[in-house]
């Protein structure tokens, strides 16, 4: 086993602010703009390595949801396209093992992922579809940490 | 939290109704009608304004106030209107967010021509189509697709 591997089976948290979410009829419906990214590169934590709840979120007001690495992946090939709809470009989405040690402006965290596209996305388009879907598959889960519940 | 930031949305009804005295007749609909059921819609934008992490443009501002107004007066005339979930992408757009049922419409209003994502499930290619936000029946479609 690789423990810098990523594994399918592996749970993913994200933690999730105030305004990224509302609730319906009692669900949570997670919004695309949870996943939010400059680099297009949306940051999770593995599971497995019992990062604390309270490290995970920025604030008690956030909530945290979760992800499977398996899911994340099954857009495995987002394609591009042109402007007359021809495809330009094929990535692969994976879900890669970051861990922040040691960095000048942040806290370590042993457990960071990105969610990464190969090659990188280059517009925004395709990296708005990919936030629906993972708001999608984040949504099916809801809250496994509610605000102000850690 | 307290925001004392007031929103100018006079200018996106006045290019939308035109000129003279259509004009006239238009404002007067909107501010005695239109603009209290936005309210909520027009204060969280007004939040979104004093964000740090991101800034939207004024030509984003412009088009998601026009929009808003001439969406409500659609789904007022098809008796579906529903607030819409206000966020903002991390390129300063300002992001409108729709779920009925299984059925989700994202808008984002940004420095260029505004979009839309209608999304059916989370695959990519075979349950999300995007493009650019039309006005008129483009819009009309894709209210009537969400509560269809």
């Amino acid at each position: 086993m690789n423990p810098l591997h990523v594994y399918d089976y592996e749970d993913l948290y994200r933690s999730v602010r105030p305004g990224e979410y509302k609730t319906m009829d009692g669900k949570v419906i997670i919004s695309a703009s949870a996943f939010n990214d400059r680099e297009r590169k949306p940051s999770v934590d593995r599971a497995w390595l019992d990062r604390d709840f309270k490290d995970i979120r920025k604030s008690p007001s956030d909530g945290i949801t979760m992800l499977i690495a398996r899911e994340v992946r099954s857009n495995s090939t987002v394609e591009t396209f042109d402007g007359k709809g021809r495809k330009i470009r094929q990535h692969t989405v994976d879900v890669m093992h970051r861990p922040i040690i040691n960095y000048p402006e942040e806290p370590d965290n042993p457990a960071h992922c990105q969610i990464e596209c190969d090659p990188a996305l280059e517009t925004d388009s395709t990296f708005k579809r990919l936030k629906e879907a993972l708001a999608g598959l984040a949504t099916r889960v809801g809250f496994i940490v509610s605000p102000d519940s850690a | 939290m307290t925001v004392a930031v007031r929103l100018d949305t006079s200018h996106s009804m006045q290019s939308w109704a035109g000129s003279g005295g259509e004009s006239k007749i238009a404002t007067e609909i909107n501010d005695r009608i239109r603009k209290p059921l936005l309210a909520a819609e027009y204060r969280k934008i007004a939040e979104l304004l004093i964000r740090p992490e991101a800034q939207p443009s004024s030509n984003a501002l412009k088009n998601a106030l026009l929009f808003l107004e001439n969406l409500l007066d659609r789904a007022m005339k098809l008796g579906s209107w529903s607030s819409p979930h206000i966020t903002l992408s991390e390129a300063g757009e300002i992001v409108f967010e729709w779920w009925q049922n299984d059925k989700k419409i994202t808008l984002y209003f940004g420095n260029n021509e505004p979009e839309y994502i209608k999304v059916w499930g989370t695959n990519i290619h075979t349950e999300m189509e995007s493009g650019m936000l039309t006005y008129g029946w483009g819009l009309t479609n894709l209210w009537l697709w969400l509560h269809s």
